[in-house]
């Protein structure tokens, strides 16, 4: 009975809910709000003032990977405070303890200050000592590392410190001193996962700025490259490196790269993509307007023509500027191939482009308004395909359209050893039972796979999106209208290809305008020995790639 | 008026692409009309009649260079000249546009899609026009100049198709019903150049002016050839009463065509050409038409102009009934007000270089 009482109670009886419940408040803050500490712009002699402020700045209290090593060192008679700050894994903790701690807790305690004169007047004995700097003397003689800057403001030592270098106070002096001992883990630099090439380098972008740097520093091997750097984020203050040739690129392209980098009002800037995002000319069109690899030699390749390099600090891509319509249809490939070979891949991935584009928006258009296009046993075949399939072609094609990106989609989510699965029960099986079910028409399995096929021929992964997006278009304008509706989305497709600029240069360069196309920037490659110019769209200051005659060996001097 | 420049190139295709559309509408059919199997030598001999007219243009353009007509009437007589040279052009412009959107939709209502109202069709071209006439020129010659790659070599097919093994005989007697009618009577349809009124107004949009002889003679050229190639493949395929059809006669000669017994008509793809050609031409058009209103009144930008004289032409075009009202504009319409529009702008042209003469024109 009281069982009973218990159920309809439950049922019926109102219980407030006593379980744990989470909720945010609702936020009312439309602005961003400084924070009320107060903020020190310089570096205070007094130590204990300094290491306070830095505690409360870093919640010292809190985070406990900011190390902050407390030391007395004696020089010239005297014994100094100090005090060195660090984050814990970012640096390397032997060079600290090697170059750091012991020459300035070693050095000789009984060094005493060097007397230049002595003067004896009324039994007092008057010593002249040289005049000594504590400062320069730690800079010059008691830190033996290749990278240290003094730094007076604050806001400068705590970017130091956060990049991974070390700080030193010391008691008495305004200043601080940062001290490269970076030594953080990082993956190591290897083959490219996303463009794969045969014949080209093996080496890929790494996260680490310096390594990259580095990289295209011993490929590029040459005093005129510049390696620029700056920051982006006011939170995350990511380090930036513009790279160029000097005697190269164009100073207004330099110029406006660096404009648009340093106009920038964000906090943060993570990855390539983000930045790139906000620094394209047009926003909203779905075109990729910079060329963003992670192969060097590619990127060293378009330095030499002429243009920006854009790395960023825990991005293993890098944004190339300008990237003009050519560059999404080469692969870094193309150059190690003769020309013959390079231009027959370019024509197979521009047929690629063409039906990843267009293909099902035809195959809608020509069934549906132009059957007089197909010849007539197909168009039998298509029909008697269709027969036992109860739904509108436009419903078919959808699906099918749909269902093969959900197939691509998972392919990527899910780990690495079971993504072939999906896509071998996703495309075979799943595309089988359908046919078979004749929920679809086996010749449209036909268009979509070729479709598909053609949409990963494509080399640039952002214009694979493009494609991929607009592909729906055509499709749904070659339903409602035929090939009206596809002249319609092409025509106003290439207006909008045609008024596309990418930091100042036409997006359909060198074609549209015309412009030369003995370089390197073309959609069909001259042999390497005829390309001696570099594009004129870059307005270059060494327009000539090489010399008249390259092949010197072919014409001996007399 | 500050523009960006295109190149001779991108001029040629400017000027060819506005008088190849001429042709695909029918030019070519109005042409064996009048003329019957000499209207090929026809079209020969109004194409060197239209050289001839640029020549003297050129010579008249000479001490203006960077100038357009519009600046010209403006430098000749004042704001009032200018008004009514801007309201001619407009006219013009009007004209060209409601016949070339008028015939492809009733032509597309006819052949593919009669079961899509008119009005979406009209729309569908006025809005592909609009789209891309709201960019800058440069942007609307690097459509037309894909275009043009498109245009010439579905022509050249066509022409093979119909050279090879028919009768000759259909091109003779060679001056059609009489010498009068081929070379006198019907001198009218020179209207097929009325891409020569597009040359008073191109000189500020070019790069280098110095180049604009040599920009008139090759799009002259290039559009009689083509021309002269859609006359004679019309010839040598149909008996002179077939061009009476409704229907556009060149589209007639590409249904023929077959690539043996696997592709068995291709008319469609002709048709979609066609279509993006006559979009270019609209885009054109409409470029012209807004910078002609922006310059005679001033305003600071084609936008807003844009959506009112596609308003315009909207009506315009719903107002035509069928394709014979639009034959009689085309015809009796069109082709006298190009004439009259030519003689107009030639006129003042002539009176200003004469002027100029006396007392030199400061461009300050």
């Amino acid at each position: 009975m009281n069982q009973i009482l218990d159920l309809l109670k439950n049922i019926f009886v109102y219980r407030e809910n006593k379980d744990y419940e989470f909720s945010l408040p609702s936020n009312t803050i439309n602005e961003n709000t400084e924070s009320n500490e107060v903020e020190y712009k310089n570096i205070h002699p007094t130590l204990s003032v300094n290491l306070e402020y830095l505690k409360v700045k870093y919640n010292a209290l809190i985070s406990r990977d900011i190390k902050f090593r407390e030391f007395i060192f004696s020089s010239h008679g005297r014994e100094y405070n100090a005090c060195i700050v660090f984050i814990d894994g970012m640096v390397d903790a032997e060079i600290i303890n090697n170059f750091i701690l012991k020459p300035l807790m070693l050095i000789d305690k009984d060094n005493k200050p060097k007397t230049t004169s002595v003067a004896i007047s009324n039994n007092i004995t008057v010593r002249k000592v040289k005049k000594f700097n504590l400062e320069n003397y730690i800079f010059n003689c008691l830190l033996p590392q290749n990278d240290i800057k003094k730094i007076k403001e604050f806001k400068d030592i705590i970017s130091e410190i956060n990049s991974g270098n070390c700080a030193l106070f010391v008691d008495t002096l305004p200043i601080a001193f940062s001290l490269d001992v970076k030594g953080f883990k990082h993956r190591t630099v290897s083959v490219p996962q996303n463009e794969v090439v045969v014949k080209g380098a093996q080496e890929a972008f790494v996260e680490v700025l310096r390594v990259n740097t580095s990289i295209l520093r011993r490929i590029i091997n040459n005093e005129n490259l510049i390696i620029e750097n700056t920051t982006v984020g006011n939170v995350s203050k990511t380090n930036i490196a513009i790279c160029y040739l000097k005697n190269i690129a164009n100073d207004e392209l330099v110029g406006e790269v660096k404009y648009r980098i340093n106009n920038l009002d964000v906090d943060s800037i993570i990855s390539a993509g983000e930045l790139e995002q906000l620094i394209q000319d047009e926003g909203f069109t779905s075109f990729p307007q910079l060329i963003s690899t992670e192969r060097p030699d590619r990127v060293a390749n378009l330095l030499f023509n002429g243009r920006v390099a854009i790395i960023i600090n825990g991005s293993p891509y890098v944004l190339v500027a300008p990237g003009i319509l050519v560059d999404f249809i080469s692969s870094p490939e193309d150059l190690n191939l003769k020309q013959q070979f390079s231009n027959i891949l370019r024509i197979i991935r521009i047929i690629a482009i063409f039906f990843s584009l267009l293909l099902p928006g035809i195959y809608i258009a020509t069934t549906i308004y132009h059957p007089e296009l197909i010849p007539t046993e197909l168009l039998f075949s298509i029909a008697a395909s269709r027969e036992s399939v109860p739904f509108p072609i436009i419903f078919e094609i959808v699906l099918m359209e749909v269902s093969f990106e959900l197939i691509r989609e998972a392919g990527l989510r899910v780990p690495s050893p079971i993504g072939p699965t999906i896509g071998i029960v996703g495309a075979l099986i799943l595309g089988e039972a359908a046919v078979n079910a004749s929920i679809v028409s086996p010749i449209l399995i036909i268009i979509v796979s070729i479709t598909a096929i053609c949409s990963f021929a494509v080399p640039d992964y952002s214009l694979g999106f493009t494609l991929r997006f607009l592909r729906f278009i055509f499709l749904f304008l070659g339903y409602i209208s035929g090939f009206l509706g596809i002249a319609l989305g092409l025509f106003i497709y290439f207006g909008i290809l045609g008024g596309l600029k990418s930091f100042g240069v036409p997006y359909l360069e060198p074609y549209f305008p015309i412009g030369n196309k003995d370089t390197a920037a073309t959609i069909f490659l001259s042999p390497i020995w005829l390309r001696e110019k570099r594009a004129n769209f870059l307005a270059t200051k060494r327009p000539k790639d090489a010399g008249n005659i390259s092949m010197l060996w072919k014409k001996p001097k007399d | 008026m500050d523009y960006k420049k295109i190149s001779t190139i991108e001029a040629i295709a400017l000027i060819v692409v506005i008088m190849v559309n001429q042709v695909l509408i029918s030019v070519a059919k109005d042409i064996i009309i009048d003329t019957a199997s000499g209207a090929w030598l026809h079209t020969i001999f109004i194409s060197i009649l239209a050289i001839f007219l640029f020549l003297a243009m050129n010579k008249l353009f000479s001490k203006f260079l960077n100038l357009s007509i519009i600046d010209i009437s403006n430098f000749l007589a004042g704001k009032v000249l200018k008004s009514i040279v801007c309201i001619a052009l407009i006219g013009f412009f009007i004209l060209s546009a409601t016949i070339i959107i008028g015939n492809m939709c009733r032509y597309i209502h006819v052949i593919y899609l009669s079961n899509i109202s008119i009005l979406y069709l009209i729309l569908t071209f006025l809005i592909a026009a609009i789209v891309v006439a709201k960019h800058d020129i440069t942007v609307i010659v690097k459509n037309n100049l894909m275009g043009l790659y498109l245009l010439f070599i579905p022509i050249l097919i066509l022409f093979g198709v119909s050279f090879f093994g028919t009768n000759f005989s259909s091109l003779f007697p060679i001056f059609g019903y009489s010498f009068k009618d081929t070379f006198l009577t019907h001198d009218t349809n020179i209207y097929a150049f009325s891409g020569l009124i597009y040359l008073f107004l191109i000189n500020p949009l070019l790069n280098d002016t110095t180049k604009y002889k040599k920009i008139g003679l090759i799009s002259i050229i290039i559009s009689s050839l083509y021309l002269l190639l859609t006359v004679v493949s019309l010839l040598l395929q149909f008996p002179f009463s077939y061009a009476t059809e409704d229907l556009f006669s060149i589209y007639l000669l590409s249904r023929i065509l077959s690539f043996g017994n696997f592709l068995e008509r291709v008319d469609a793809l002709y048709f979609f050409l066609w279509i993006l050609s006559s979009f270019a031409y609209l885009s054109i058009i409409f470029f012209f038409l807004t910078d002609t209103f922006k310059q005679m009144t001033m305003s600071s930008s084609r936008t807003g102009s844009m959506y009112a004289f596609g308003a315009i032409i909207l009506g315009f075009v719903i107002s035509i009934k069928d394709i014979t009202d639009l034959r009689f504009l085309q015809r009796n319409v069109f082709s006298y007000y190009t004439i009259a529009l030519f003689i107009l702008l030639f006129s003042i042209l002539l009176i200003s270089y004469l002027k100029s003469k006396k007392k030199p024109f400061n461009s300050n």
